[in-house]
C-alpha cells in the first residue's frame, strides 16, 4: 500500500513538474511572440555605391511593411535594420562580425559588389547566419560559405545572354567584347563552354580592353569586322558600350547586331548612345515596362515607396531576398538555423517579380530580352 | 591591306589630336623650362566649355567653338598669372612652380566636377555617322576635319614662331630668359602669349577628341594628358616638330598594337616605345642635349 502510494506520488510529482515546466515554457514563448524578428541589412549607404544601397533598403522595406501591416508573422513584427558598409571590403567584414555578435539578428541581406560579399560571406557562414545576397553574382560566393543565397549568378546570366543571341536573334557566328578583368575572363570561359555545346554556333572573335583606358575603339572594331560576325556580344560598362556603338556606326557594320548583358539597361545609356543604340539588344533579369502583372505591381509599389523612382533589377532582387526570408518566417523559423533549413526547402521560388529554380543556393532565372526601339526600351522582337 | 590602311587612317587622326595637345606642353617647356601639369585639365575644361555653350547655352556650333577656344586661351593666361608668375617673380625654385601646376590641375578638375558632375555626357558632333569610302577603307568626315585643321594649325603656328616678331620674341625668351629681357622684350607678355596659344590649341584638341568619340567626362584630361606628355618627351621636349613626331609615333604604336595584338595592351605599347626611345636618346628624338646654365 505504502509502495503504491509512493509510486502514485511520484507520478503526480512528475506530471506536476511537467505541467508546470510546460506552463513556464508556454509563458516564455508567449512572451517571445511579441518580440520582433530582426533582419540586418549591410549595404553601401554612403560612398559612391550609395544609390544601390538605397534601392535595396527601399525595396526590402516594402515587403516588411506589407507583412507588418497584415499583423506580422504569428503576431511578431519584422524589423529591418540597415547598416552602412560603404561598399568597402574591410568595413564589410567588420560589419559582418558586429551583426553576427548580436544574437537578435536571425538573417542578413547584403553586400552589394562581389568583392565585399566574398569578404563578409565566410564570417556569416562561421556564425551560421543566412545571408541573402541581392545583386552580387560571382560564382565563388556560394563556395566560401554554406549560408549564402544568391539572386543572380554569372553563369545563369551568361546562359540567358547566349540564348537570346543564338535562339532569339538567331545568330550562328558570334563575337565577344569583354573587359580585361576577373569577371570579363570568367564570362569568356562560360561563353566558350556554351559554344562548345552547340555544333552550329561559332565564336569567330573575342577581344578585350582595359576599363577606363580606351576611348578609341576603331582598331578593335575593325578587327572584329574582319571576322564577319552576325552578332557582337559586349560585356562592359554602359559608357564604353555607347562609345563602341557610335564608332561602329561610322564603320558600317551592315546587318551585324550588337547585344549586351544587363549593364546598358538605363535611360542614361539611351541619352549617351543616341540613335547609334537603335536595334541594340540587352538581356536583363528585370524590365520595368514588362507587362507581367507582378512586375507592374512591384513597379507601382516601388514608385510610391521611393517618391517616384523607377524600380530596377537591384530593387526587385532585394524585394525577393526579403520575400524569401518572410517565407522562412512563415514556416515557423525563428532562429538562424531554422531560417537556413526553411530556405533549403525552397527548390522553386515563385516571387512577385520573378520565378527561380534553386540548386545549391544558386538560382536559375528566365532572362528578359529587351531592345532599343524608336529610342526607347521595349521587349525584344527578332 | 584594307585592314592595314584603315589602321593607318585611325592612327593619323589620333596622332593629330595628340599633337595639338603635345604642342602646349612643348611650348611652355621651351619658354619656362617647366612641365605644366595643369595643361591636361585645361584641355578638359576646353572640351567642357563647348559642351556647356552648345547644350546649355544653346549656341550654334561655330560661335560656340570659337568662344570656348578663346575662353580657354584666357584661362591659360589666368592660370599662369595667378599660380606661376608670383612664384617666378619671387625667384622661387622651379619645383615650386611644378607643384603649383599639379595643384592647379586638381583645382580645375574639381571645379568641373562640382559644376558638371562625374557622369559621361553626350557630345555634339559635326557629321554624326557620316563617312566616305576609299575602296574598303572608311574615313569619317570628322577624321578628315581633324587632320586638316590640325595640319593647318601646326603649319601656321610654326610660321608664326619662325616669321613674326612675337614668335621671334618667344624664341629669344626660350633661348635666354634674362638676355631677352635685357634686349627690351617684355618677357611677361611673351609668357602670357605662350600660355594663351598653348591653352587655345589644347581646347581645339579637346573639342575634336570629344566630337570624335561623341562623349565627354571629367576624366578625359587624365589619360589624354599622360599620353600627350609622353609624346612630347618622346619627340624631345621643347621642340615643336618633336611634339608632332612623338604624337604620331605614340598613336601608331597604340593603334597597331590594338589592331594586331590586343586592345588591352595598347597603353602599355605606347609607354614601352617611350622607354625604349629614351634609353637610346635621353633627350627625345629631336631634342638637343640641355646645357646647364650656370
Amino acid at each position: 500500500m505504502k509502495k503504491a502510494l509512493s509510486v502514485l506520488l511520484c507520478v503526480v510529482l512528475v506530471v506536476a513538474i511537467c505541467a508546470m515546466s510546460g506552463c513556464a515554457q508556454q509563458e516564455e514563448s508567449t512572451q517571445q511572440t511579441n518580440d520582433p524578428l530582426y533582419v540586418a541589412m549591410a549595404v553601401p549607404v554612403t560612398g559612391n555605391q550609395a544609390m544601390y544601397g538605397e534601392y535595396f533598403s527601399t525595396a526590402a522595406q516594402i515587403k516588411v511593411d506589407e507583412v507588418n501591416a497584415a499583423g506580422g508573422i504569428n503576431g511578431r513584427q519584422i524589423v529591418l535594420e540597415v547598416f552602412d558598409d560603404r561598399g568597402d571590403v574591410a568595413e564589410a567584414s567588420n560589419l559582418a562580425q558586429k551583426i553576427c555578435d548580436d544574437e537578435k539578428y536571425i538573417a542578413v541581406i547584403g553586400g552589394f559588389a562581389s568583392t565585399s560579399v566574398l569578404a563578409s560571406a565566410p564570417i556569416y557562414g562561421e556564425n551560421g547566419m543566412p545571408q541573402m545576397v541581392p545583386a552580387a553574382s560571382h560564382m565563388d560566393i556560394t563556395k566560401v560559405s554554406d549560408y549564402t543565397w544568391l539572386q543572380a549568378s554569372v553563369a545563369d546570366e551568361m546562359r540567358n545572354f547566349f540564348n537570346m543571341v543564338v535562339d532569339g536573334i538567331g545568330s550562328k557566328k558570334i563575337a565577344y567584347i569583354y573587359l580585361n578583368n576577373d569577371s570579363g575572363l570568367s564570362g569568356l570561359e562560360l561563353l566558350q563552354g556554351f559554344v562548345e555545346g552547340r555544333e552550329d554556333i561559332e565564336l569567330v572573335a573575342a577581344e578585350s580592353f582595359n576599363e577606363g583606358q580606351v576611348s578609341d575603339f576603331t582598331p578593335l572594331l575593325s578587327k572584329l569586322k574582319q571576322a564577319e560576325p552576325e552578332t557582337i556580344m559586349i560585356s562592359a560598362q554602359y559608357k564604353d558600350i555607347a562609345n563602341i556603338l557610335k564608332q561602329a556606326q561610322q564603320m558600317d557594320f551592315g546587318d551585324t547586331t550588337f547585344a549586351n548583358l544587363g549593364t546598358c539597361y538605363s535611360d542614361e545609356f539611351l541619352t549617351l548612345a543616341g540613335d547609334a543604340a537603335e536595334g541594340f539588344y540587352v538581356s536583363t533579369l528585370y524590365f520595368a515596362d514588362n507587362p507581367d502583372e507582378g512586375v507592374q505591381e512591384f513597379s507601382q509599389l516601388f514608385y510610391e515607396a521611393s517618391d517616384g523612382k523607377t524600380a530596377n533589377q537591384f530593387a526587385s532582387q532585394a524585394y525577393e531576398c526579403m520575400s524569401m526570408l518572410v517565407y522562412a518566417f512563415e514556416q515557423g523559423a525563428t532562429t538562424r538555423e531554422e531560417v537556413q533549413q526553411a530556405l533549403l526547402g525552397i527548390s522553386e521560388w515563385d516571387g512577385l517579380t520573378c520565378t527561380s529554380k534553386y540548386t545549391d543556393r544558386v538560382p536559375e532565372k528566365e532572362g528578359v530580352p529587351i531592345m532599343v526601339k524608336d529610342g526607347k526600351w521595349a521587349l525584344a522582337e527578332y | 591591306m584594307q585592314f592595314f590602311t584603315q589602321q593607318v587612317v585611325s592612327a593619323i587622326a589620333l596622332g593629330s589630336v595628340y599633337a595639338l595637345t603635345a604642342i602646349g606642353y612643348s611650348m611652355v617647356f621651351g619658354v619656362l623650362e617647366l612641365i605644366n601639369f595643369s595643361h591636361a585639365s585645361v584641355f578638359m575644361v576646353g572640351a567642357f566649355l563647348y559642351y556647356i555653350l552648345t547644350n546649355i547655352a544653346a549656341l550654334p556650333g561655330l560661335p560656340a567653338f570659337l568662344l570656348s577656344v578663346l575662353i580657354t586661351g584666357f584661362l591659360g593666361v589666368a592660370v599662369e598669372k595667378i599660380t606661376l608668375r608670383p612664384l617666378r617673380l619671387n625667384n622661387q625654385p622651379k619645383f615650386a612652380s611644378l607643384i603649383s601646376t599639379i595643384g592647379t590641375s586638381i583645382i580645375l578638375q574639381n571645379i568641373m566636377f562640382l559644376l558638371m558632375g562625374s557622369e559621361t555626357l553626350p557630345y555634339q558632333t559635326l557629321f554624326p555617322g557620316q563617312s566616305i569610302s576609299l575602296g574598303e577603307t572608311r574615313i569619317s568626315y570628322m577624321q578628315i576635319v581633324i587632320v586638316a585643321v590640325s595640319t593647318m594649325l601646326l603649319v601656321s603656328l610654326s610660321l608664326f614662331i619662325k616669321k613674326s616678331r612675337a614668335g621671334m620674341a618667344m624664341r629669344a625668351t626660350a633661348q635666354n630668359y634674362d638676355a631677352a629681357e635685357l634686349m627690351g622684350i617684355s618677357v611677361d607678355s611673351v609668357i602670357s602669349l605662350t600660355f594663351f596659344i598653348g591653352s587655345a590649341i589644347a581646347a581645339i584638341s579637346g573639342i575634336f577628341v570629344c566630337m570624335n568619340y561623341q562623349s565627354v567626362d571629367i576624366t578625359i584630361g587624365t589619360s589624354f594628358g599622360l599620353k600627350t606628355f609622353a609624346a612630347t618627351v618622346l619627340g624631345g621636349i621643347g621642340n615643336l616638330g618633336g611634339a608632332v613626331l612623338g604624337s604620331l609615333i605614340i598613336a601608331f604604336a597604340e593603334v597597331f598594337t590594338a589592331a594586331y595584338i590586343n586592345t588591352s595592351i595598347r597603353d602599355l605599347a605606347a609607354f614601352v616605345v617611350l622607354v625604349i626611345v629614351l634609353l637610346v636618346r635621353p633627350n627625345g628624338l629631336l631634342g638637343k642635349p640641355v646645357q646647364k646654365k650656370v
